[in-house]
């Protein structure tokens, strides 16, 4: 119990004798008081204020846009699905998932452009995503867990190739610069 | 894609596309028991067996099932091979989509 000193005071002004009392403390919290004399009441008033906190959230809470790129986006559309299907996962699993986003968020960045690409769920929980260029495609698969190998495959009218050794967001950037700007650098090696 | 075969919790294993790639055979099933066979699908899309053969792809009859076909050499899902990840292309983009959209089953 919150303890306070009072004092009074006669008509001469001077002060009576101080006396301490118990008093009810109250907070002011959003125009709302609340007596916290017992940890039941104050209990209650938290539950009905989160209850009502909560409703309005439903209401009032804005669509937020937040400008990320179609890639980006796709790739966070894999998570509307959840548990399988007569093929398998139909959801990525969290390893290929962040594999996967990281993957593309750093090329992305590295790249400095916004990319478009399709991924798809195989049926281990892992992701598959392709990005077309014309007769040119790159492929990231990034298995459903981490014992199977990440790699990076690249086709074009030319041949195709496979990189499965120092798989990283460096060399898939590089990959999508091909892509997208055709640098001769970057040919497959078929 | 063909699954490979998986090792179950209890030590089994579970064959999954083992024995091939499993297809409706479109002259013994029609599209919506082909798409009612399944809880849940996506599309519904045709491959011609001749471009399968073309291809070097082999397709034999599912001794399983008389609906179903097999396509006992085609690449597995995330084969890590350069061969196989355009055998597959080449299979998909010879598919024709027949049917587009969510589906599920009707009870």
């Amino acid at each position: 119990m919150p303890v306070a000193e009072c004092p009074r005071w006669n008509r001469a002004g001077h002060a009576k004798e101080v006396s301490k009392r118990p008093i009810q403390q109250r907070h002011a919290w959003h125009g709302n008081e609340v007596f916290v004399k017992t940890k039941r009441s104050f209990a209650q008033f938290l539950r009905e204020k989160a209850s009502r906190i909560s409703r309005e959230s439903l209401v009032i809470q804005p669509r937020i846009h937040i400008p990320i790129s179609v890639s980006i986006q796709r790739l966070l559309d894999l998570l509307a699905e959840k548990g399988k299907d007569d093929h398998g996962a139909v959801d990525p699993t969290q390893f290929a998932f962040k594999t996967a986003l990281e993957f593309v968020l750093y090329a992305e960045h590295i790249l400095r452009r916004e990319t478009r690409s399709a991924p798809v769920v195989d049926s281990e929980g892992g992701i598959r995503i392709t990005w077309r260029h014309g007769d040119r495609q790159i492929k990231l698969i990034c298995p459903g867990a981490s014992s199977a190998p990440i790699y990076i495959y690249q086709s074009s009218s030319v041949g195709s190739s496979v990189l499965n050794q120092n798989v990283t967001s460096r060399t898939l950037a590089g990959r999508l610069s091909w892509l997208l700007n055709g640098d001769q650098s970057e040919q497959p090696s078929e | 894609m063909r699954r490979r075969p998986r090792l179950l919790e209890n030590g089994q294993t579970d064959p999954r596309d083992t024995d091939g790639l499993s297809v409706f055979d479109s002259y013994r099933v029609d599209r919506p028991t082909c798409m009612n066979d399944v809880n849940c699908c996506f599309g519904l899309a045709t491959l011609h067996v001749g471009t399968l053969l073309d291809h070097g792809l082999t397709v034999i009859r599912d001794p399983q099932d008389f609906r179903k076909l097999l396509i006992t050499n085609a690449p597995w899902e995330n084969p890590n091979n350069p061969d196989e990840e355009r055998l597959a292309d080449t299979i998909a983009e010879s598919a024709r989509i027949v049917e587009r959209g969510r589906h599920r089953r009707s009870n």
